[in-house]
């Protein structure tokens, strides 16, 4: 997809504007957190994801190693396993396979891995004709529009939204579809037929079992397991920071996964897959392929950064992060938005391209307090904005305005003297009315909120002229 | 009690109480008097900060941290009248300073005698203020981020205002971020500004005139918002309250 | 294509931060001892699974003898459908009930878009989730799990486990002596959605109900209290 991160700003604001939008992500913001914490409530929240960190952390720290033995274990399986550099490779063995097997028709579940890679794109121009089947991917593809949270998809767009665009694009003659359960059945009926006519079904993973070679697949709606059963070419997309060593450690995440994406202790499926069909099998695809991406995964490795290859992708920091509420996820402009996109985004795109988002914080903390994968997201944010500054990424007023404070304030007389000095004009000039609705220099602040004036002298001025008083009485 | 007894105090005034809202310090060195401690406010104090570290400026936020250190050495007690600085002093001095062996080991030992004002006022001094002339009347509460999340600033301020005989009524959403987060309210002001009208809402729901929290940052944040929309607001510090410093204008009150 | 995968391997190997052999790996891991979970008492366990179909808004029957689960079936079947019709895969267990005698006409194989109800044999009930573990393979064909309108699942009470863990010693137990099996499934509930609006929605995709068969004694007084009702024969 066509990457917008650079103008988060105008697109927040634009966001900001649709009022309906902007109540009922509000809304997402209420009812999420408080599903969450019921579903968390049920567990040893903090026990459990420090568990499932250290598990992570040794994973990734013998990454190759569990990379080999899953690698083995795949094809051991009768699968095939394929490695792919960046979006570009990983595209073309997609688009390999379906020509090897004269695919027609695609059937594609929920992979954010896709999203990134631009692969339904890719296959469209070659002429396939794919379907999102994740009801939410299917909305938002058939709409022409970007998901805007990673596991609610079209989470964005109203009831009345999706009822037109059923109404306009399912070609089925005069109907009411009065209510969310008529338009589900609707797109029941007409996506069936897509899962039973695709040749191939494309689907993304929640975690690479080593031990087992197996990739486990967590969805409610049962889309995800009929894409890899039904076609006769099964495709499994995935990046290399999926791999967990055994079962039983996927299956801890998954205890921390479902809470926190949907307030529940589990999901409808959870689904371990290895394999095409067994020789006495009576269903399930003749052919089963793991393509493992990396796609600057191997950057974040060993880096700063590398709390991130923990993410589980369960969405909650999106819906507790107060900036996404107000800005949207369209409005951060690529695969992934909120606090875990603002980290994720500059780290695969570029900072450059994504200078803003590392930005679009207010270290609140809420984020990290309820990762279930532990990630300082906060403080990972604050260094890639120490990056953007020592790059010089951060605007020169910004820059220059913060050497000239960090340089004052290192002399505590000199500093003290001239804001002192500064603080009693500008209390004569405020105190009658309490406050400003301009100042120079606080353009920012002031465009949406006045600027409260100082109560009287700075403290200093007047906590040494008691002390002075004190001691010449004494 | 002796003045050798008593809990020898260094005050970080912090730069927004000393430059905007001296009331804040004097109340803080009020109460913490009045609890029993000995006060004294180290002149070589300017900001703690945060402003650079926050804004990726680290270079910058280095040498204020090394000052604080130094002027805060040798006091078994560092109190901060705000939840932010203290988790500056307490939680990111370390990390600001983590490739300092010597320094490293000053900032983390710094941390460990870093309190915020009211959580060091029940758990350190146990202290029952006075009666407020509050007394009765509704308030409303706002946890500032940093010290709810940093600190576990939450019960606190809470349990000295009922010692006060002041009674909370929790807004809505009041561990949602108010939209200050430092330079984030002059960079993003539009996301601010919803963020904080969101705030403003939800105390309103409260029915309460006054608004109260630990963080003068985000206080000059709603209370700058709260006028811009004549939006009727009291909004102050809480120690001011526990101080019964109430003569002063509240923030971004005029003189009367 | 060129295969990127040393490539890949070298570069994840030269950023990591161990080199560990594999014997030291394993040892490493094993020292992170077990998931912190509560174990269910064994008196919680049938309240706690129970409950969690509930809240999984999954239908429940108990059925005291193999015979009564077929008639219990037949007559959802006939009522859903007035028809007598199901398909099931070809487990063993499956094959020996008495499907004619209950009236239940069991075609034996993988479901078609034309089959309404499927019939599935539990492998183990989860009561940590209220999941039933199912395989997909020859003895019960993924199709069978989200192909179908109503998907029955026949659990026996001896079969029911009280963690995701316990449920995992029985599948590595299958799996040395069956083999891997293509698909293992932990199904907790009929297919739903929340993609417009948050609004849940029963029956996205697969199943519309997921209705659980348990073969077992199950006090009156604890199925009240969990919210079923008993449904008369």
């Amino acid at each position: 997809m066509k990457q917008t991160s650079e103008h988060f700003l105008e697109n927040a604001r634009v966001a900001l504007t649709q009022t309906e939008a902007r109540q009922r992500m509000t809304g997402l913001g209420q009812l999420m957190p408080m599903m969450r914490d019921a579903a968390v409530a049920e567990v040893d929240f903090e026990a459990l994801r420090e568990h499932v960190k250290r598990i992570k952390d040794h994973t990734l720290d013998n990454l190759d190693h569990y990379l080999r033995q899953f690698e083995e274990q795949v094809v051991l399986n009768g699968g095939h396993l394929h490695w792919a550099r960046d979006a570009a490779e990983l595209n073309a063995t997609v688009l390999d396979i379906c020509r090897s097997v004269e695919a027609r028709r695609v059937g594609k579940g929920k992979s954010m891995i896709t999203e990134e890679t631009g692969l339904t794109e890719h296959l469209e121009t070659a002429g396939l004709q794919v379907t999102e089947t994740d009801l939410g991917e299917y909305i938002v593809q058939i709409a022409g529009e970007p998901p805007s949270h990673i596991v609610g998809p079209a989470f964005h767009k109203s009831e009345q939204e999706i009822r037109e665009l059923f109404l306009d694009q399912h070609k089925l003659g005069r109907r009411r579809l009065e209510d969310p359960p008529a338009m589900v059945a609707e797109a029941r009926e007409v996506l069936r037929e897509r899962f039973l006519s695709a040749d191939v079904g494309i689907i993304g993973s929640n975690a690479l079992i080593a031990e087992t070679g197996q990739t486990l697949l967590v969805t409610n709606e049962g889309n995800g397991d009929l894409v890899s059963t039904l076609p006769k070419v099964h495709i499994v997309c995935a990046s290399i920071e999926k791999l967990m060593p055994r079962p039983e450690d996927a299956l801890a995440q998954i205890r921390l996964l479902a809470r926190s994406a949907i307030g529940t202790a589990v999901t409808a499926y959870t689904s371990f897959y290895s394999g095409p069909r067994r020789a006495d099998d009576l269903d399930g695809p003749e052919q089963y392929h793991v393509i493992l991406l990396d796609n600057r995964r191997t950057e974040i490795l060993g880096s700063n950064y590398q709390d991130m290859l923990a993410c589980m992708r369960c969405g909650t920091c999106l819906t507790h992060c107060p900036v996404y509420i107000g800005a949207g996820g369209h409005a951060y402009g690529w695969v992934y938005p909120g606090p875990m996109g603002s980290v994720l985004t500059p780290l695969l795109t570029g900072l450059e391209q994504a200078s803003d988002l590392p930005n679009a914080c207010t270290s609140c903390g809420r984020c990290a307090e309820v990762c279930p994968a532990s990630i300082p997201l906060p403080d990972l944010l604050r260094d890639l904005r120490a990056e953007e500054n020592h790059n010089k990424i951060t605007p020169a007023r910004w820059r220059w305005g913060l050497k000239l404070h960090g340089w004052l304030a290192r002399f505590p007389g000199l500093y003290q003297a001239l804001t002192g000095a500064a603080i009693a004009i500008l209390h004569r000039l405020g105190r009658r009315s309490g406050g400003f609705s301009r100042l120079p220099m606080a353009g920012g602040w002031t465009q949406v909120r006045d600027f409260p004036a100082p109560q009287g002298g700075s403290f200093m001025r007047q906590w040494k002229r008691r002390q002075k008083q004190s001691a010449d009485r004494g | 009690m002796s003045r050798d007894h008593q809990p020898h105090v260094g005050l970080f005034v912090s730069c927004l109480a000393d430059l905007f809202r001296p009331s804040v310090a004097f109340s803080a060195i009020e109460l913490l008097e009045s609890a029993g401690c000995r006060v004294e406010v180290p002149a070589a104090q300017t900001c703690c900060g945060q402003p650079g570290y926050n804004s990726g400026a680290v270079d910058e936020a280095r040498p204020l941290a090394r000052q604080v250190i130094e002027a805060f050495a040798g006091f078994p007690y560092v109190v901060v009248p705000s939840g932010s600085c203290a988790g500056m002093l307490k939680h990111h001095y370390p990390r600001l300073l983590a490739e300092y062996p010597e320094w490293h080991a000053r900032a983390n030992d710094l941390a460990q005698r870093t309190w915020e004002v009211t959580s060091f006022l029940v758990e350190v001094m146990d202290y029952s203020p006075p009666v407020s002339s509050l007394h009765g009347r509704k308030v409303t509460y706002h946890d500032s981020c940093a010290g709810l999340r940093e600190l576990g600033i939450k019960q606190q301020p809470r349990k000295l205002l009922s010692r006060a005989g002041v009674d909370v009524t929790e807004l809505q959403g009041t561990e949602v971020c108010c939209g200050f987060g430092g330079t984030f309210c002059a960079k993003m002001p539009e996301l601010s500004q919803k963020m904080v009208d969101d705030k403003l809402d939800n105390a309103a729901d409260t029915g309460a005139a006054m608004l109260l929290g630990g963080d003068l940052g985000c206080l000059m944040n709603i209370a700058g918002r709260a006028r811009r929309r004549d939006h009727d607001l009291e909004v102050r510090h809480v120690v001011e309250v526990l101080a019964d410093q109430l003569a002063e204008p509240a923030i971004g009150e005029g003189e009367r | 294509m060129a295969d990127s995968g040393p490539g890949i391997l070298a570069e994840v190997r030269r950023r990591q931060y161990g080199d560990a052999d594999s014997d030291s790996i394993a040892e490493d891991l094993a020292a992170l001892g077990h998931t912190p979970v509560r174990p269910l008492d064994e008196d919680e366990v049938l309240e706690h699974f129970l409950t969690r179909l509930k809240t999984n808004r999954v239908d429940l029957e108990v059925a005291a003898s193999k015979p009564e689960a077929v008639k219990r079936i037949a007559r959802f079947v006939y009522r859903e459908y007035n028809g007598y019709r199901a398909v099931a895969g070809n487990d063993r267990r499956l094959a020996a009930l008495p499907w004619r005698d209950g009236g239940v006409l069991v075609r034996f194989g993988a479901a078609t878009p034309e089959d309404a109800v499927s019939i599935s044999y539990a492998r183990y009930g989860i009561a940590e989730t209220g999941s039933m573990v199912l395989y997909c393979n020859r003895d019960n064909p993924a199709a069978n799990n989200w192909l179908t309108r109503d998907h029955i699942v026949i659990l026996e009470s001896r079969d029911l486990v009280a963690s995701l863990e316990d449920a995992w010693t029985g599948i590595r137990r299958d799996t040395d002596t069956e083999g891997l099996p293509r698909g293992v499934t932990l199904v907790s509930g009929p297919s739903s959605t929340g993609d417009i609006i948050g609004h849940l929605v029963k029956g996205a995709h697969g199943p519309l109900r997921l209705r659980v068969i348990f073969l077992g004694h199950v006090p009156e007084e604890l199925l009240t209290r969990v919210g079923f009702e008993t449904l008369p024969l």
